[in-house]
């Protein structure tokens, strides 16, 4: 019974507690590691980064579209059906049971973001907005050619099409 | 397991090297340059698809004498001209999700994304409803 040891112990837990605490976590990681029967985390799908990018270039559209139908209020009826296909293509990547077409739904339901804009001559905002789709099926493009799996690159590829066809309607 | 699917698509290229030829001669002269275009774009279309058949050792399915094509007006004629292409996007992206192939993927990617602007381009001279000239995604049904 020495005074010294129970000191030091205390001294050892109290004052080195990140310590501790770092073993503890580190001790747990491996004991997670070292299980064979322990299901380890699944390695990350490099298809899941695809269908990240390519959910970020349709938000990015989406808010292109919104200040558009702001800033030229006259094209609504050009711009609606095109902004309601990138709602499409945001639940096909983001939830692909949820990749059908409904586009009066999402008509009815495209409203303007009320961020304020200067005012955009229409000519400009279409051509714009041709640009960027280009932009955005070109690197869907891209992404359909790097996907792993076929379901995905098929459906990165038609995102692209509907993208590339746009500047038509645009036109 | 992509031989099935290059034939269906040589099979439909011949169709639209024909229809289109049937179509061209419906347009005004801006339509039938239009169409020419889309004529030229198929026939290069169905020569690679012959050239990777051959590379697989595979004969390439032959064309028809003729196909029912018939159109009496240049309504019917776009008309045609949409269907051709609609088609075309079905089987694009079904080989587009049926292979690991890199250039059999590109071209279907690269087909795909034609066969859409030409669609719309044809529904937007049909003078349908702005709302149906672009499509969310090409090739389903």
């Amino acid at each position: 019974m020495s005074a010294p040891g129970t000191t030091s112990r205390r001294s050892v837990l109290l004052g080195a507690g990140r310590g501790v605490l770092a073993v503890v976590v580190a001790g747990s990681v491996g004991a997670c590691t070292s299980t064979p029967e322990a299901n380890p985390p699944p390695p990350p799908d490099p298809d899941d980064a695809l269908r990240e990018a390519t959910a970020d270039r349709e938000r990015a559209l989406l808010g292109l579209y919104d200040a558009a139908l702001l800033a030229a209020p006259q094209l609504a009826a050009l711009l609606a059906p095109l902004r309601a296909h990138h709602e499409v293509h945001l639940a096909a990547v983001t939830d692909p049971a949820a990749a059908i077409p409904s586009p009066t739904a999402s008509v009815a339901a495209a409203s303007p973001s009320p961020s304020p804009l200067p005012p955009l001559p229409p000519g400009d905002a279409r051509a714009a907005l041709a640009e960027a789709e280009r932009t955005a099926g070109a690197a869907h493009a891209a992404d359909a050619l790097a996907a792993r799996d076929n379901s995905l690159a098929a459906l990165l590829a038609s995102l692209s099409a509907s993208e590339q066809s746009h500047p038509v309607a645009l036109a | 397991m992509s031989v099935p699917l290059l034939q269906a698509l040589l099979a439909a290229e011949h169709a639209a090297v024909y229809g289109y030829g049937v179509v061209g001669g419906r347009l005004d002269d801006a339509g039938r340059s239009t169409a020419m275009a889309a004529y030229d774009s198929h026939r290069a279309r169905r020569d690679r698809l012959e050239a990777l058949l051959s590379d697989r050792g595979t004969s390439p399915v032959q064309a028809e004498a003729a196909y029912d094509v018939a159109t009496s007006s240049a309504e019917q004629a776009l008309a045609l001209a949409v269907r051709i292409e609609e088609g075309l996007a079905l089987r694009w992206r079904d080989l587009v999700g049926a292979t690991d192939d890199p250039e059999l993927r590109a071209l279907g990617i690269a087909g795909l994304q034609e066969t859409a602007v030409r669609a719309a381009s044809w529904r937007k001279q049909a003078g349908v409803p702005q709302v149906t000239v672009t499509v969310a995604l090409p090739g389903s049904v």
